[in-house]
């Protein structure tokens, strides 16, 4: 945080925060009422004088005043933490849990509730709405400690920031609403959708690949080497079962590759949306661009060793590459998350940031949301020679998103949502992922885990 | 226990009391008034067993709708019948709405609507009686309804909270859930209690402050009339004031003020003689009351009395039905609040009454003369017909009774009217011949009461006491007449007041015995009291049995409650709340510009020169002094401010003997500004406290080494369950000390 | 305390238990330069019968570490260098046939040996990383249906490179969970290290190495330690950290009841290693890390292969849990 550096800033933000008055008090609607029921009583009393009705409407203030106080005792000696993931698939089970500590000695705290606001850091990305979630702690004993998680849908793809937690409480009677804001911030990244890729993804994908090597059959057996056995696991080929193990124990088994001599990947992305009128399907189509690319670097990545190159257009055209790593997909992901769609970028000056090894030897998929002309934008690159250009066009797969080029390449599965929230919190892809991160080769390559 | 079945058998026994108040005091006229509490109660019951276990046995909303109509026109021909009874007829509908509204399926509205029910039956309860018993009534459903209010609260979040989007909560949504699990604790038990006395505390002084009128009290009637009161009708049958005294109810609560408005403490024999009525003609064993005339007279403070000492007597009377008012003679002054109905002085005897006979309790005031001896202002001489009614009597009653009177009076001259009359009431009271009974033997009914009671029976009440005394000096020809009134009461020195209650009822006798002064037309009564006191008194003493050892308690809620409460008008406000907080104000006021002139003094420096000086130095050092309070103050708040949500506390570690000097330890570093965050081990918090020690560079180096010796002794005794030797423990001690003397260097 | 307080119930008085350790720590540290809490968690798995997992990159002293504990006990060390084609006879042993008696006769692989260190385990196969992880968690081999005991003292530490993929079968988490610890062993700061460079100057010191306890008294002091005492307020705390393990949702898979008993006895270790006969919370403390990061699952494929993370979420927990006082 850049602007935090002055220490004299930070220190008037210090005392600004902490003399800012974090409690509010209003009225609910029981509450409102309520008060107009005791302004009617309190006025019939008044005007005949009767003494009971007066008390009566004395004693009805009581609750009123006394929610004052007594709702500001609820909130003593309270402490609230949240703990959200860092980041978490758009559309997939989101869950933030809330704990409640109560520090008092003897009195439980009793029907608190605690909103908290998820805003888009960037409403381009995200739309402009972002998630109330909404914790009930029933009840939490003196000297403990309570957890409720929130579980929800995940809100489309950005940055997401957390700023204040509100505790409400209308005790003791709910007429009066007692709220305090407490800081704590945090952030979220809400990465693109993963889909699966279907059956004729990846025959595009073999068919480019034997373009590539000439006619070869049975890449599976030929280029990659076995070396044993593991269990069956969802998204492996049928093929790969070894059906005589499987037969013994009883459980599919699959042989397992070491996977040699795969093909660099550069993936390509032009977020172009219209300066103006922007259509709701063009929108769908950039999404659903954006969800491909997320699902192709996943898929990528489960198998670590290949590059991997992502590239996109823009005002400031980027790329990001490295051997496929978790720590790359994480990176890949986040830049997903919070890619922007751009009137102005062109492929052109994409292909003249990409390096010039990947165009030369990297297989290339090019994910657009216009109509794209390769040989056009080959011509305006300032790189790219008529020679490269042709060796590159024979590794080259253009999709345009918004002419439906996506939609046999990638499905969703929509039934995911609050079903699958019912079976906990881990969905079948996730476990798939870990599984596969058990694998040969899992290990991540960066160099964070240093002691 | 469920929360729901909680919440649900307090909400029923809430509304239960809302039906009590209302139905309460109207068992006087209406026999199945009080069936309304048990019909509502059983019908609560049977709700609790049905429909709220199980939404299917409700009724349905059309079959409620309907229901609700039918209970209307239930309603209105109960008006039909008897059409005084509009508020009444209102009331049990609402009852019966409640009733109907009982055995639907709730929701949060419905519980809501049924709240409101019981509270509009609080309020007609309220204005329809206003006796003690209602009070009580009243404030039972009061904290029935703060309770019931808070478990409402708690239950709304708990629905309110099930249908936002949680996923936890989705298993939960059966209506049979337990959402608060635990709840009913002793702490929460306290914890309410305490919010419970906040609020009514609180709405109590709102009570107390609210706006005032200064008529205050006389609320609507409902019609009925007040409870009679034996023995002040236009006539009376002699014997008839036993019926009364044996009755314990009471009858008015008088407070006793002197001229500066401050309260008098009645003796132990109080022998106050609150005057009622005054009776005149005698027949055949019946006394009859001369008829009530306003003369007109304004009663007010003349100059003669002024020097006497004047007891005011603020008078609360319950209701009653009879216009008759009580008050001490000599009466100068009456007053009271409802200008409508001001106290009025008959003419003829004295008696003050009023126009109305309204059963509400009525508010009024009246200034005594404290010297019973002088005579009643306002009051004229009797005319020639009334004096003669003052010495009528049958002739035969006469022809027998002279006898017996002269017998008495032998030797006191004829004109010593004074020493005739005295004479007789020492006949009755001293002789020892008549005694005093409640008991009363039908006598021979061919006799004259009165004769058979001073001939045979010689016992009697002060009824036949006074009556007898009256006809022994009409039969001399000495006019008089009997009083019925009351005497003495019952003193509350909790409240101080004085209680008078039926069983204090009295009869005395008024003679006249001239004129007090030949150009005065004022005429001399003096009074007369033939009944033995003492055998009176035993006798009033036993009555009440068990219940009269609570009147200190029972009378002291009902003074709250009639002054206060029921009672409450602008000018007791005012006393009570507002000359309190004015003269603190004032007396604030005062003192403060007492201090302010001194400071001012202080400040005051007429030159520079002046300025350095003992007092300059002083008044600069005093200064900087509350100046740096002032700081410190604001500190420790923004402090408590700050930490309110850091939760910093923790658990002191467990008690255990050995490990004081492990305690003392924390509590040092405390001091110093360090503190073990819960999740530090002591041993982790040691080596820090260490470094910090070592690192201040305010000769605390030296005991840089106190607390890891401290944290591994105890390491050892706690969790190596052994014993430290005591040359070690000396150690530790003497450690401990010199970090003591380090950090607080001062106190070395 | 100033005087360490010692176990009176063992064979060994509590001063030759102090004397004991002391040597045997000094010994290895004047070898092992700058890593004295490394060589603490060393001895303490040798203690309480457990085996280390160091990983790190190579020539980080994981060797040096292990052949200085072997040669300060008076015992027999092997070396196993693993190697893709390495198979599970090559460590167990094998049945040659004897010409002369004309039966088979059992030759002992290198696994029968006091201290053996396994360097770089993720090389070998599968098969041949289980063949040895089950020797080490049985303590005995079964070779053609005989089973031969492993003697006493065993301590196996393996090493393992975690940044490197290519051609490496990654221990799965069942099988990390027979490593009481892992550890890594870091960096030396610039003064160790230059004390390193001098050390070495006459030849490697190692091999000057005296053995300075026998095998016979690391059984001993292994008695000892099942002996340390345990208060109920340790075990709940120990018990805090493994349920919130559990609960916790960052990871998928806490800590098992195993991994809880091995934290157990690897705190008792570590208190005797300190010189008492208790146990106080910052055993329990300093071991949650090096003995359950490595026991635990994080939720996510994604955070999976990063034991930073686990070890993060560890601490984490256990910064946040109260310690009994």
């Amino acid at each position: 945080m850049s602007e935090d550096r002055s220490p004299l800033r930070r220190f008037a933000r210090w005392v600004v925060w902490s003399l800012w008055p974090n409690q509010r008090l209003r009225w609910t609607r029981e509450g409102v009422i309520y008060f107009c029921v005791w302004v009617g009583l309190l006025l019939t009393g008044l005007y005949q004088q009767i003494n009971l009705i007066l008390l009566v409407a004395g004693l009805a203030a009581g609750p009123m005043v006394g929610s004052i106080f007594v709702s500001a005792a609820m909130l003593r000696k309270l402490r609230i933490s949240r703990r959200v993931p860092s980041y978490v698939f758009s559309g997939t089970p989101l869950s933030i849990d809330y704990s409640l500590d109560n520090d008092r000695r003897w009195s439980a705290a009793l029907a608190l509730i605690l909103t908290d606001d998820m805003i888009p850091i960037d409403r381009a990305v995200s739309g402009p709405t972002g998630l109330t979630t909404l914790a009930f702690f029933p009840r939490v004993a003196a000297r403990s400690r309570a957890r409720v998680r929130w579980q929800g849908i995940s809100p489309r793809r950005g940055q997401y920031r957390f700023r204040m937690l509100e505790l409400v409480t209308r005790s003791p009677f709910g007429l009066l609403e007692r709220r305090v804001a407490i800081g704590d911030p945090a952030q979220l990244t809400v990465y693109p959708e993963i889909g699966q890729l279907t059956r004729r993804w990846k025959f595009i994908q073999r068919e480019a690949s034997e373009t590539r090597r000439g006619s070869r059959h049975d890449l599976s057996t030929q280029q990659q080497e076995y070396h044993g056995l593991r269990d069956y696991r969802p998204g492996d080929s049928p093929r790969w079962i070894h059906w005589r193990t499987s037969a013994r124990r009883g459980q599919p088994m699959v042989k397992e590759f070491e996977q040699q001599h795969e093909q660099d990947l550069a993936i390509l992305l032009d977020p172009w949306l219209p300066r103006t009128k922007i259509s709701p399907e063009r929108r769908e189509a950039l999404e659903d661009a954006i969800k491909f690319v997320a699902t192709i670097c996943f898929e990528t990545c489960r198998h670590p060793g290949r590059r991997l190159l992502l590239g996109w257009t823009g005002a400031v055209p980027g790329v990001r590459q490295g051997p496929a790593s978790v720590k790359l997909l994480h990176e890949l992901l986040e830049q997903l998350a919070t890619l922007r769609p751009s009137s102005e970028g062109s492929l052109a000056s994409l292909l003249d940031v990409v390096p010039p090894s990947t165009l030369r030897e990297s297989y290339l998929i090019v994910v657009s949301t216009r109509p794209i002309n390769l040989m056009e934008e080959a011509e305006r690159s300032t790189r790219l020679s008529a020679t490269a250009l042709r060796g590159l066009l024979g590794r080259v797969t253009v999709l345009d998103a918004s002419k439906g080029d996506l939609r046999d390449l990638i499905k969703f599965d929509r039934t995911n949502g609050m079903a699958k929230m019912g079976r906990g919190p881990a969905t079948d892809r996730e476990e798939a992922s870990l599984a596969l991160a058990d694998g040969p080769a899992g290990r991540p390559e960066d160099g964070e885990a240093n002691p | 226990m469920k929360f729901l079945t909680i919440y649900r058998a307090s909400f029923y026994l809430m509304l239960t009391f809302a039906t009590l108040v209302l139905s309460i005091d109207a068992t006087d006229d209406n026999r199945f008034a009080m069936l309304y509490p048990v019909v509502v109660a059983l019908a609560s019951v049977a709700a609790f067993l049905t429909v709220d276990r199980d939404p299917k046995f409700g009724l349905s909303r059309t079959a409620a709708s309907v229901l609700a109509l039918i209970s209307g026109g239930l309603s209105v021909a109960e008006y039909r019948y008897d059409n005084t009874l509009l508020l009444l007829s209102a009331a049990h509908w609402l009852v019966y709405l409640q009733l109907v509204k009982m055995f639907l399926p709730k929701t949060v509205e419905d519980d809501w609507f049924l709240f409101l029910l019981g509270l509009v039956q609080v309020l007609v309860g309220g204005v329809m009686s206003q006796s003690d018993k209602v009070g009580i009534a009243l404030f039972s459903w009061a904290l029935m309804a703060l309770w019931v209010l808070i478990l409402f609260a708690l239950h709304r979040e708990a629905l309110r909270m099930k249908v936002a989007p949680m996923a936890e909560t989705a298993r939960a949504r059966g209506d049979r859930a337990e959402p608060y699990r635990g709840l009913i604790d002793v702490p929460f038990i306290v914890s309410t209690a305490r919010v419970a006395a906040t609020t009514l505390a609180l709405g109590g002084l709102i009570f107390l402050a609210m706006p005032r009128r200064t008529s205050m009290g006389s609320s609507q009637s409902s019609g009925a009339l007040g409870r009679h009161l034996t023995g002040f009708d236009d006539e009376i049958q002699l014997g008839q004031l036993g019926e009364i005294l044996e009755n314990d109810t009471p009858v008015m609560s008088v407070e006793l003020l002197d001229n500066e408005g401050s309260r008098i403490v009645p003796g132990q024999d109080d022998e106050s003689r609150w005057r009622g009525v005054s009776m005149d003609r005698y027949e055949r064993g019946r006394w009859f009351r001369p008829k009530f005339k306003a003369n007109g007279y304004s009663l007010g403070l003349t100059d003669r009395w002024r020097e006497s000492r004047v007891v005011r007597q603020q008078i609360k009377l319950e209701p009653t039905d009879s216009p008759v008012l009580f008050g001490l003679r000599p009466i100068l002054d009456a007053d009271a609040p409802d200008k409508r109905f001001l106290p009025e002085l008959n003419e003829a005897d004295g008696t003050l009454f009023r126009n109305s006979t309204l059963a509400v309790s009525f508010d009024y005031s009246v200034d005594s003369a404290d010297r019973a001896d002088l005579p009643q202002p306002g009051e004229a001489y009797p005319s020639v017909g009334y004096l003669s009614r003052l010495v009528s009597i049958p002739d035969d009653l006469k022809a027998r009774l002279r006898p017996i009177a002269l017998d008495q009076v032998r030797g006191i001259d004829e004109g010593d009217l004074k020493g005739r009359t005295a004479a007789l009431e020492r006949y009755l009271k001293d002789s020892g011949e008549f005694r005093y009974s409640l008991e009363q033997d039908t006598g021979d009914p061919n006799l004259d009461p009165v004769e058979d009671f001073l001939i045979n029976r010689k016992t009697g009440h002060c009824e036949y006491f006074a009556s007898a005394l009256a006809l022994l000096l009409r039969s001399i020809d000495i006019p008089c007449r009997i009083i019925n009134g009351f005497k003495g009461g019952d003193y509350n020195a909790m409240a101080r007041i004085t209680t008078v209650r039926q069983k204090h009822a009295h009869s005395w006798v008024e003679a006249l015995v001239g004129r007090t002064q030949a150009q005065d037309p004022a005429p001399d009564w003096i009074t007369l009291d033939p009944t033995p006191s003492a055998e009176r008194n035993a006798s009033i003493s036993r009555v009440g049995g068990m219940a009269s050892h609570f009147y200190q308690v029972t009378d002291f809620v009902r003074f709250v409650w009639i002054f206060y409460i029921v009672g409450f008008n602008s000018e007791r406000q005012d006393r009570f709340l507002y000359a309190p907080i004015r003269a603190l104000i004032k007396e604030a006021q005062r003192g403060f510009s007492i201090m302010g002139d001194s400071i001012k003094g202080w400040f005051h420096f007429p030159s520079v020169e002046s300025f350095f000086s003992l007092r300059g130095f002083l008044v600069s050092f005093g200064a900087l002094l509350v100046l740096v309070g002032v700081i410190n103050l604001v500190a420790w708040c923004f402090r408590r401010l700050m930490g309110r949500f850091a939760g910093k506390k923790e658990n002191d570690p467990t008690g255990m003997a050995g490990v004081q000097f492990y305690r003392r330890l924390m509590q040092l570093l405390a001091e110093y500004g360090l503190e073990r965050p819960a999740a530090e081990t002591p041993r982790e918090f040691a080596r820090r406290s260490a470094i910090f020690l070592a690192g201040h560079g305010s000769g605390t180096e030296s005991v840089a080494d106190v607390p890891p010796l401290v944290v591994d002794a105890f390491y050892q005794i706690r969790f190596g369950e052994r014993t430290l030797r005591e040359d070690d423990l000396e150690h530790i001690t003497s450690r401990l000390d010199a970090l003591d003397a380090r950090i607080h260097p001062q106190k070395a | 305390m100033n005087s360490p307080l010692m176990v009176e119930a063992t064979d060994l008085g509590a001063a030759d238990l102090a004397t004991l350790l002391n040597r045997l720590l000094d010994n290895i540290g004047s070898v092992v330069l700058g890593k004295p809490e490394v060589i603490k968690l060393a001895v303490v798995a040798l203690l309480a019968e457990g085996h280390v997992l160091v990983e790190d990159v190579p020539g980080m002293g994981k060797t040096l570490l292990a052949r200085a504990i072997a040669a300060s006990i008076d015992c027999s060390f092997r070396r196993l260098q693993f190697t893709p084609d390495l198979l599970p006879s090559d460590i167990l042993g094998s049945s040659v046939y004897n010409a002369g008696t004309g039966d088979f006769i059992f030759k002992p692989g290198p696994i029968f040996a006091n201290v053996i260190l396994a360097d770089e385990v993720n090389r070998t196969t599968p098969r041949t990383q289980s063949a040895l992880l089950e020797a080490m968690s049985d303590g005995q081999v079964s070779v053609e249906g005989n089973t031969h005991i492993l003697e006493r003292p065993f301590l196996v530490i393996a090493t393992q490179n975690p940044y490197e993929f290519e051609g490496t079968y990654v221990l799965p988490e069942s099988q990390l969970d027979r490593f009481m610890i892992r550890l890594r062993m870091g960096y030396p700061l610039r003064s160790e290290e230059r004390r390193v460079l001098s050390t070495h100057r006459s030849g490697e010191p190692v091999e000057t190495l005296r053995p300075v306890v026998t095998g016979e008294e690391i059984r001993q002091l292994q008695r000892a330690v099942r002996k340390v005492r345990v208060d109920d307020a340790i075990t709940e705390y120990l018990l805090d950290i493994v349920h919130a393990t559990r609960d916790g949702d960052e990871l998928n898979v806490g800590v098992s009841t195993r991994g809880a008993l091995t934290l157990y006895r690897a705190a008792q270790g570590l208190a005797l290693v300190s010189g008492r006969d208790y146990i106080v919370p910052d055993d329990i403390k300093t071991l949650a890390v090096p003995v359950l990061s490595h026991r635990v699952v994080g939720k996510s494929f994604l955070q999976a292969g990063e034991f930073g993370a686990a070890e993060a979420i560890i601490r984490d927990i256990v910064d946040r849990l109260r310690v009994p006082s």
